[in-house]
This record gives C-alpha cells, sequence and structure tokens, in this order.
C-alpha cells in the first residue's frame, strides 16, 4: 500500500468513528423516547 | 437554581448542542485542510506522517475522557449525586471509543514507518490495558445490580484504572520501547518544525471541541434512557414515576428492542 | 466522612496498584536488550529476543536476499544478519530494534527489522525529496 492509502485508511476511520458513533447516539435517543411515549401515552420531552 | 447551573443547562440545552456541533464541524473542516494540505510532509516520513494529525489528538481525547472519569467518580464519591455518575458513564464510554481509535491509527501509522502494524513494547502494551481496563468499566456498569451500587462501584473502579493513564504517557520515558518519546508534552521545547506544530494544536482544539459535543450528546441519551427506564419500572409496579430527578435504574446502558 | 475515609482508601490502594505496576514492568518487561546488555552477557544464546541500537554508518552489507550491519549503542556493537526484509526508512544511522536469536558466533541472526523512528519532525529542506531513502542509496 503507498503511502497515501495509509493516511486515506486513517482518515477516514476517523471520520467513520465520530460520525457512526454519533449515529448510533441518534438511534438510542430515538429509541429511549419512543419508548418512554408507549409508556405514558403522550411523546416524551427532551 | 445557582447561576453556574443555569450555564450548564444552556451549553447543554438543545441549542448550544447545535452551536457546539457546528463550532466542532467547522474547526473539524479547517484541521483536516491544514493537516492534509497547508502543512509540509515530513523530510524523513514522507506523507505518512499526516498521520500524526489525528493519531495524537484522539490519543488526546482518550487521557481527556479518562480524565474526565477520574474527575466525575471522585466528585460521585464524595457527594453522591447521579450526575456525576453520568457524565462518569459518558466521559468512559467516548473515552473507550477514542482510545480505540489511537490504537487503530497508530498500527496504520506504524506499519509503514516502523515495519509492524504492533509490537508488544510499553507504550503499545500499557494502552492496550488502558483499553481493557475501562472496557471492563463499561461492563462492570452493565452486570451491577442496582444504582447505587453501580455508581458506587464504577466510581471506585474510575478512579483506580486512571492510574494507568500517566504510567502510558510516561512509558515511553521510563522504559525501552519502540514508541517515540513525546513531541509536544515533554519537558524542553517541542521537537516540532513550527508549521507542523501549528496544523498538530489546531487539530487538538478541534478533536476537542468534538470531544465537548460527543458528551454533552452522551448524556443527553443517558437522561433519556432513565426516563424510559423509570418509566417502564413504575409501568411494572403500577407506581406513578415522580417527575423532578429521577432515579437511574437498572440495565438503561444501550439497551435496545425493548420497545413495548 | 466515612466517605471521605473510603476516597483515601481508593487513592491509597490506585497508587499503591500503580507503583507496583510500574515497578514490575521496568524490572521484568524490557523491551529490548542493547550490545552492552549482549557484551555483558545477559542473554542467553539461542534464546529469542530483541536488539535496539543505532545502525553503524557504513556496515550495511546487502548480499542476495539478506541483510548484513552492525547495531551500536556506542559502546558496544553487535554484528546482525537478518534474512527478513526491511523496512524503507531502514538506513545507516537510523534507530532500529531487531527480533531473533543470538548465535553462538556473536552474531545477531535475525528475522525482523522495525525501524525506531525519532520525535523529531520537520519539513522537508529546499530541494531534498521527503519519504525514505531509495533503498540503494540507503546504505
Amino acid at each position: 500500500m503507498p503511502d497515501l492509502g495509509y493516511v486515506a485508511a486513517g482518515y477516514l476511520a476517523t471520520a467513520a468513528t465520530l460520525g457512526g458513533y454519533l449515529l448510533r447516539l441518534h438511534g438510542r435517543a430515538r429509541r429511549a423516547r419512543r419508548r418512554t411515549a408507549a409508556l405514558t401515552g403522550r411523546p416524551a420531552r427532551r | 437554581m445557582k447561576r453556574s447551573e443555569r450555564m450548564m443547562a444552556r451549553l447543554t440545552g438543545r441549542r448550544g448542542e447545535r452551536v457546539l456541533a457546528g463550532a466542532a464541524l467547522a474547526g473539524l473542516a479547517a484541521s483536516a485542510g491544514l493537516s492534509l494540505l497547508v502543512a509540509p510532509p515530513d523530510a524523513i516520513q514522507g506523507e505518512v506522517q499526516r498521520l500524526m494529525y489525528v493519531h495524537v489528538p484522539a490519543a488526546w481525547l482518550a487521557y481527556l475522557s479518562f480524565t474526565s472519569v477520574f474527575v466525575a467518580s471522585v466528585a460521585y464519591l464524595m457527594t453522591s449525586r447521579t450526575r456525576w455518575d453520568r457524565l462518569a458513564a459518558a466521559s468512559a464510554e467516548v473515552g473507550v471509543l477514542f482510545c480505540a481509535l489511537t490504537i487503530v491509527l497508530g498500527a496504520l501509522w506504524g506499519r509503514p514507518v516502523w515495519g509492524t502494524w504492533w509490537t508488544w513494547d510499553p507504550r503499545l502494551t500499557t494502552t492496550a490495558v488502558l483499553l481493557l481496563v475501562y472496557l471492563g468499566y463499561l461492563a462492570l456498569r452493565q452486570m451491577a445490580d442496582s444504582p447505587g451500587r453501580r455508581a458506587r462501584w464504577s466510581a471506585v473502579l474510575g478512579v483506580v484504572g486512571f492510574v494507568d493513564v500517566p504510567i502510558v504517557h510516561m512509558s515511553v520515558v521510563w522504559w525501552r520501547s519502540l514508541h517515540q518519546a513525546p513531541t509536544v508534552l515533554r519537558p524542553g521545547a517541542p521537537t516540532i518544525a513550527g508549521s507542523m506544530l501549528a496544523a498538530l494544536l489546531v487539530a487538538v482544539a478541534a478533536f476537542t471541541l468534538a470531544w465537548a459535543y460527543l458528551i454533552t450528546v452522551r448524556l443527553r441519551v443517558g437522561r433519556l434512557e432513565e426516563r424510559a427506564a423509570t418509566q417502564a419500572l413504575s409501568a411494572r409496579t403500577g407506581g406513578r414515576p415522580s417527575d423532578g430527578q429521577l432515579p437511574s435504574v437498572v440495565g438503561v446502558q444501550g439497551r435496545a428492542g425493548s420497545d413495548a | 466522612m466515612r466517605r471521605a475515609r473510603t476516597l483515601v482508601a481508593v487513592v491509597l490502594l490506585a497508587a499503591g496498584l500503580g507503583w507496583v505496576t510500574a515497578r514490575g514492568l521496568s524490572g521484568s518487561l524490557v523491551y529490548y536488550q542493547t550490545p552492552s546488555d549482549l557484551v555483558a552477557g545477559r542473554s542467553a544464546t539461542g534464546e529469542r529476543l530483541r536488539l535496539g541500537g543505532y545502525v553503524l554508518p557504513g556496515s550495511v552489507e546487502r548480499t542476495g536476499s539478506s541483510v548484513r550491519f552492525v547495531v551500536t549503542d556506542g559502546a558496544a556493537h553487535t554484528s546482525v544478519v537478518n534474512t527478513g526484509g526491511v523496512p524503507s526508512l531502514f538506513q545507516a544511522g537510523q534507530g532500529v530494534v531487531v527480533e531473533g536469536i543470538l548465535g553462538g558466533d556473536g552474531a545477531f541472526h535475525a528475522d525482523t527489522v522495525l525501524v525506531k523512528h525519532s520525535n523529531e519532525y520537520r519539513p522537508p529542506a529546499p530541494g531534498e525529496v521527503p519519504g525514505p531513502a531509495d533503498l540503494e542509496t540507503g546504505g
């Protein structure tokens, strides 16, 4: 692999880590809100 | 409400969150431009040295996260306030993420420069131990059977586990290693050209902003999950959930699929 | 008060653990031996170990698939015969860690060469080509 391949892989891994974790947190927030709404019958506050 | 708490609330409110997200994104974009386009390649290593501008900030964020776990754990042991436990949990999760990223980026840098993806040198070994300690911390949080016990046990581990952080940093000074000694966080002047140091400092600042944003979002998710778990518990026991300070409840950490 | 005492106990425990770990690591976890260590006879021949130091300028000889060079720590020298490849940053004067076996002939028979680069970073000088030097001129 040429040098730039390692650099590209590293920067992509960094972006994927940040983006992937944010997406995951987003999913967790949505599921929690849905669970609360289902239990109380009204939309949950933030 | 004290003024400091009101400031905190504004910072962690949805609007503060968006401002923080914008600042982090702008910072990361500027940092990427500086690191990939403006900073010169290294005379010895060539282009591959640009990995420093992500590897070092990632390691810095791992240190910062575990320091945050330590401070929050001490504060929890002293005050027993749930908010400190929440901060410790959020910091540990983010710290594990960046510790793992540091190792991956180090491997990508090590292969072309050292000639190996991995070796059991003191810096790499102590960093692997660091990752394991905080993976253990997250596992402990999943296992504890009551919120109070979970908070106490994990606070103790959050204090004890922090011991490895200075060991990781000093490992390259104390012992013979393949990993090079510190470039910036060392006694004496940094051993790096000014244009490269500038790019590195911008990267560290941008990553720190991104860290603050991730912690803020993770804290909000933690509150939402606690609320959902409290509601589930009160639905089962038939009681009414109290609306003020919600006690944390077992098994909220990232549990999916139990939607009613 | 009880809380404060718990905290003190936990901190003391942590400090003790750190001290023990540090002592334990420095005693038993030596990543590489130096040529001086080998001269002092602290390592058995025939045992797999790592040797660290600098590549003595002018000592690099390439013959077929193997590379011979001398590793020095300033005080002592060890001849190395390496049959594995070398990283592109390998060159005279470079810090290296080699893995292999100390032979009865006093030479170190290595199959792995790792480059230990310095913590110094600088842009290339005007006219200097950045990156690893060409293998042919690297010796």
